[in-house]
């Protein structure tokens, strides 16, 4: 059974709607790795200057065919142009794998922070706080090989404290679904309660 | 034809570039993934020793002042020499830091007078973070109320913070944790809103207010229905119904 969205319109299939052309299109693009912004400007310009630069020579009988594809390229320049900000739109949503997932669970006499980043970014984490002074080399975390994941355990006292991920050393990041402390001015924190071990 | 094709190579430049651009990004950060997979267990990390080395010489003169000053009010030490410590990690200013110092040297004095003498250091630090955050005194005694033990207001405490930083306003803050205290002794409510509201807060402090809104008379109203000695009166069903 052929899927009616695999027949291309220019393969002789039905000519599809624009509803069904505009998914297809923003699936393609989501499927292509982002390209840099200033670099598809810089290229685009390029196109069209060139395309500028033969317009300005006079045209001849020998020139007609040429022009056609002087046009061709103008359109090429003009696609890409519009393709950049759908494109971008589309990669503004970030996949799951690409966004920081945070816990924290309460473990005997402590909590363990659990980390999950995206892959190939990180090179160390570490979890600071008012428990180790807000020294960021006070308590690494440990990257799980299988999952990823970074984690740490700290024994802790009932109380409440305050903390933050420390990514690759200068990036501080929060869990954004943890409770947060109102920003005292120097940054976001999240916060955690320890509580009494018989409650 | 040669600006055609031109505009092609283009493209398939831009493509490939942008490809190459984003391996190398990736293989230049080394991973250094542990050789076990085994997260220590950190020992019980005592923060509160005074360290001059963590700031410049006269911002560790300042900050010593307000500590110094809390030690002799019976404030907190903790609390304050934690925040001093934040800032000086996130490369504040020194002038900064010890402003800061001193604002939350004065909202510890008035957490406490709110709150009470015999409130833990934790109550008394979130007590202050609210105050310097917009919330009144009353807000923090109304809270008080409803957790009257010692230790108890925290995670109420915690929530309403937390409410505050994502966008509820501090009248609403503090009614639904106060609502949501008063219906049981245990947290599990405060704890669910928080999660509710955080999660609504994504998609902007709006959503946030109403999800909380619509919660809080949820759980409260659930609770009354559900108190003893209430009698149960079911809405008529169409005669069909069996």
């Amino acid at each position: 059974m052929i899927d009616d969205n695999d027949v291309h319109p220019l393969d002789g299939g039905d000519v599809p709607d624009d509803q069904v052309l505009k998914a297809r299109m923003v699936k393609a693009y989501a499927a292509v790795p982002p390209s840099d912004e200033r670099m598809v400007a810089r290229c685009v310009r390029l196109v069209l200057e060139r395309v500028a630069g033969e317009y300005a020579i006079p045209a001849t009988a020998k020139d007609a065919s040429r022009r056609h594809y002087l046009i061709g390229a103008a359109a090429i320049a003009a696609a890409i142009l519009i393709s950049v900000p759908i494109r971008n739109r589309v990669t503004t949503s970030e996949p799951a794998s690409q966004v920081a997932v945070a816990t924290n669970t309460a473990i005997a006499g402590g909590i363990q922070f659990d980390l999950l980043l995206p892959k190939g970014l990180v090179a160390n984490v570490s979890v600071v706080g008012d428990f180790n002074g807000w020294d960021a080399k006070a308590t690494p975390m440990v990257k799980d090989p299988k999952s990823g994941e970074w984690s740490a355990k700290i024994v802790l006292l009932p109380g409440r404290y305050i903390y933050a991920y420390v990514v690759n050393g200068e990036k501080w990041i929060v869990d954004p679904l943890k409770p947060q402390i109102p920003d005292a001015g120097y940054g976001p924190a999240n916060a955690v309660v320890v509580e009494e071990a018989s409650k | 034809m040669m600006c055609a094709s031109l505009a092609l190579a283009v493209l398939l430049n831009c493509t490939s570039d942008s490809r190459v651009a984003g391996r190398v990004a990736s293989d230049t950060i080394p991973d250094a993934s542990g050789p076990i997979w085994a997260p220590a267990l950190s020992p019980v990390v005592q923060p509160g020793r005074w360290d001059p080395t963590r700031f410049d010489s006269a911002t560790a003169v300042g900050v010593k002042g307000w500590l110094d000053s809390a030690t002799v009010h019976g404030l907190p030490y903790g609390p304050l020499y934690s925040n001093a410590l934040m800032g000086s990690a996130m490369r504040a200013s020194g002038k900064e830091i010890v402003n800061r110092t001193r604002l939350f040297f004065i909202a510890l004095i008035d957490s406490r007078a709110a709150l009470g003498e015999r409130s833990t250091d934790s109550e008394l630090a979130t007590g202050a973070e609210l105050l310097r955050a917009g919330m009144d005194g009353k807000a923090l005694q109304s809270i008080r109320e409803v957790r009257p033990t010692v230790g108890s207001a925290l995670t109420a405490l915690v929530v309403a913070a937390d409410f505050v930083k994502r966008g509820i306003p501090t009248n609403q803050a503090r009614d639904a944790v106060t609502a949501l205290g008063r219906v049981s002794r245990s947290d599990e409510g405060l704890n669910a809103a928080q999660a509710l509201v955080a999660r609504n807060a994504e998609r902007g402090p709006g959503m946030a207010r109403d999800a909380l809104d619509r919660y809080v008379k949820s759980y409260v109203g659930g609770a009354q229905k559900n108190a003893p000695g209430k009698q149960v009166v079911r809405p008529p069903g169409p005669p069909d119904e069996s």
